[in-house]
């Protein structure tokens, strides 16, 4: 089986995937002049979203071989506290998102940066109070646990309400709505989805810290075990009412779609409960799979349905010929990337001989490019709908460059927290 | 504050979604509460002394220094380690000489007589082991001078790496080393056997605490 030069392998496809995204999807956002502002705030703030997550690429593959890069071990140590802060950073950016697509929650541009603001403050004060007072190594883990929570409840709560208001409303539009939202629920938060058999073993930790960096243990306070299980069961009961209002309504309302990527998310979770019954807990085999399910989760199959609904629901102007024959170019590179990266786990799992390997992915990539030619034509034909509300006077045009500037200075902010904080958090 | 269609939407329409936020509810307190009652037996609390096992860090500071002596000569060997050691977080495991001479004469091969002995600054301390501090030998074979303070402890019930640190009972930084090493030839043939080279190998093995790692108990 394949280790470590897997996992690094798997972290640079990764880093060029959401290098792809992060630049496609913000270029996307302001030249898709005639796309209605607050779907480009989104659209752009899912590009900012693959922009951090490139530094934390960064940053896995820098620790992953720091005498290429002639990294210190005071360098690694200091990273990794900056990978996990970033990562904290990527959570907030979640719980924005969830606030503006797929159109805003709020009934005012000011409400919606006053709570973004409001909770990066409080978030702050959190940080340097329990780094600077706390000596405990849980301390670190308690800002993570308090962000993710309330991500992960408000977020679900929020997706949820779009879609239990208005799934079966007649009009077409907010039909849609209530399909968007769980899709990006699932891309957003599909990693804690696949816990769902924790449902049927409550009270039991091991499911629930799959995939962390804390290991049960001597010492593992009440709270962090508790605060772990909360956050993980809110997406969870999210992703259980949209399998039964999906599988239970009419037939000319159901949307595939949805069906088959909340299907998928239960079958991944039923195989991910297999393998942790089956497996050695201490075998190769069991922290390659815990590794691969979490990494994969945000790594790979992020990308494929925030790609799928931005093509979707037209967050970009796909019938502007400049703006289409660039991403046709962007399509294909992406499709290349993401089927060496699904190779690439497969081969970690199941060593193929590297010819048989490359043989599978022309096969694929064959078959991609046909299919990617019918997806725009299918596109341009329904490329000028709208398919989600939108308000053009919630957000102003300069919110663009100032969202982008904002991430920035998250970004700068987060890595000198980070270096701060070293390997502490 | 929220917008038009996220507004409440009256009873009717916001049943499910009531459903939906008491069924979270009454699903994290169900999952809460068997928890808590299980706490003890999920290996997860306080109950023993030893929570953490404690991360090292070693590195080995070494110099080689060769001197030439004649019959009855004698010279002195100083090395030493500053205070920027102590400052990145090292402590002294153990200090050590290593003297090697060759018999060099040409005409018989009667061994000369090495002498060495060593000093430190180190305080010796609670975890202060064992030390040999001179030697001598005239066989051509090595003379090994040392001072070795005990290995640390690897487990701690502190989830503090300075605190951790302040327990260790090893020798401190900065430190100074003095080898002292003469030289009587025993050949029997006048002048035969002068400008003797002898090699001074000292190193100071030093640790480091890196990390604390919960002990892991699945």
């Amino acid at each position: 089986m394949a280790g470590a030069g897997s996992i690094l392998e798997l972290h640079v496809l990764s880093f060029g995937l959401a290098a792809l995204m992060a630049s496609s999807f913000i270029w996307l956002a302001f030249k898709s002049s005639k796309t209605p502002l607050t779907l480009r705030m989104a659209l752009l703030h899912l590009g900012l979203l693959f922009l951090v997550n490139l530094f934390i690429f960064t940053t896995y593959i820098i620790t992953e071989i720091p005498d290429f890069f002639g990294a210190s071990e005071a360098t690694v140590a200091a990273l990794k506290g900056c990978s996990n802060l970033l990562n904290v950073l990527t959570i907030l950016q979640i719980g924005f998102i969830f606030t503006i697509f797929p159109s805003p929650i709020f009934s005012n541009r000011k409400t919606t940066f006053g709570i973004g603001i409001f909770l990066v403050i409080i978030l702050v004060i959190v940080f340097l109070i329990v780094t600077w007072l706390s000596l405990s190594i849980y301390s670190g883990y308690f800002v993570w646990l308090l962000v993710a929570l309330t991500i992960n409840g408000f977020g679900s709560f929020f997706m949820v309400r779009w879609y239990l208001l208005y799934r079966s409303s007649d009009d077409q539009i907010l039909r849609n709505q209530a399909i968007a939202a769980p899709l990006l629920m699932l891309g957003l938060l599909g990693g804690n989805t696949i816990k769902w058999p924790s449902l049927l073993l409550l009270g039991g930790p091991e499911l629930f810290f799959q995939g962390t960096y804390l290991a049960l243990g001597d010492g593992l306070p009440l709270f962090v075990i508790l605060m772990n299980s909360t956050a993980i069961i809110m997406p969870v009961c999210a992703l259980v009412v949209v399998l039964v209002k999906e599988s239970t309504i009419q037939s000319e309302l159901r949307d595939r779609s949805l069906l088959f990527t909340s299907v998928a998310f239960m079958l991944f979770g039923f195989l991910n409960l297999l393998i942790l019954s089956l497996a050695d807990s201490d075998g190769d085999f069991r922290s390659l799979w815990d590794y691969f399910a979490v990494i994969g989760m945000f790594g790979l199959v992020r990308p494929l349905i925030l790609i799928y609904v931005a093509l979707r629901f037209n967050l970009f102007d796909i019938n502007n010929p400049q703006i289409r024959g660039k991403v046709r170019i962007i399509a294909l590179l992406l499709v290349t990337v993401w089927t060496s990266s699904f190779f690439e786990i497969i081969q970690a799992f199941i060593p193929l001989p590297q010819l048989l390997s490359a043989a599978l992915i022309g096969v694929v990539l064959a078959f991609a490019i046909g299919w990617e030619e019918k997806i725009f034509e299918g596109l341009a034909s329904g490329g000028e709908k709208q398919m989600l509300l939108s308000e053009d006077d919630y957000f102003e045009k300069d919110d663009l460059f100032r969202s982008v500037m904002i991430v920035f200075g998250a970004v700068i902010l987060y890595l000198c927290l980070g270096f701060i904080s070293g390997s502490e958090i | 504050m929220f917008s038009e269609h996220y507004q409440f939407q009256g009873k009717d329409k916001e049943k499910g979604n009531a459903i939906f936020m008491l069924s979270v509810i009454i699903l994290i307190a169900i999952n809460s509460s068997i928890t808590l009652a299980n706490y003890d037996d999920l290996g997860v609390t306080a109950a023993q002394d030893t929570d953490y096992s404690i991360i090292f860090e070693t590195q080995t500071v070494s110099t080689s220094t060769t001197i030439t002596l004649n019959d009855g000569g004698s010279d002195t060997i100083i090395e030493s380690l500053d205070t920027n050691w102590s400052d990145s977080g090292w402590m002294l495991q153990s200090i050590s000489v290593l003297v090697t001479y060759d018999e060099t004469s040409g005409l018989d091969n009667d061994c000369d007589t090495v002498t060495a002995s060593m000093s430190s600054s180190a305080s010796k301390g609670e975890g202060f082991e064992s030390e040999v501090l001179d030697g001598a030998v005239s066989d051509c074979s090595d003379i090994q001078l040392n001072m070795v303070w005990k290995q640390p402890m690897t487990n701690t019930s502190s989830s503090s790496i300075e605190e951790v640190i302040s327990q260790m009972k090893l020798g401190s930084i900065p430190v100074t080393v003095d080898a002292d090493i003469s030289l009587n030839v025993d050949s029997t043939i006048p002048t035969n056997d002068d400008n003797e080279q002898i090699e001074i190998a000292i190193s100071f093995e030093l640790v480091k605490v890196s990390a604390l790692e919960p002990i892991a108990q699945m």
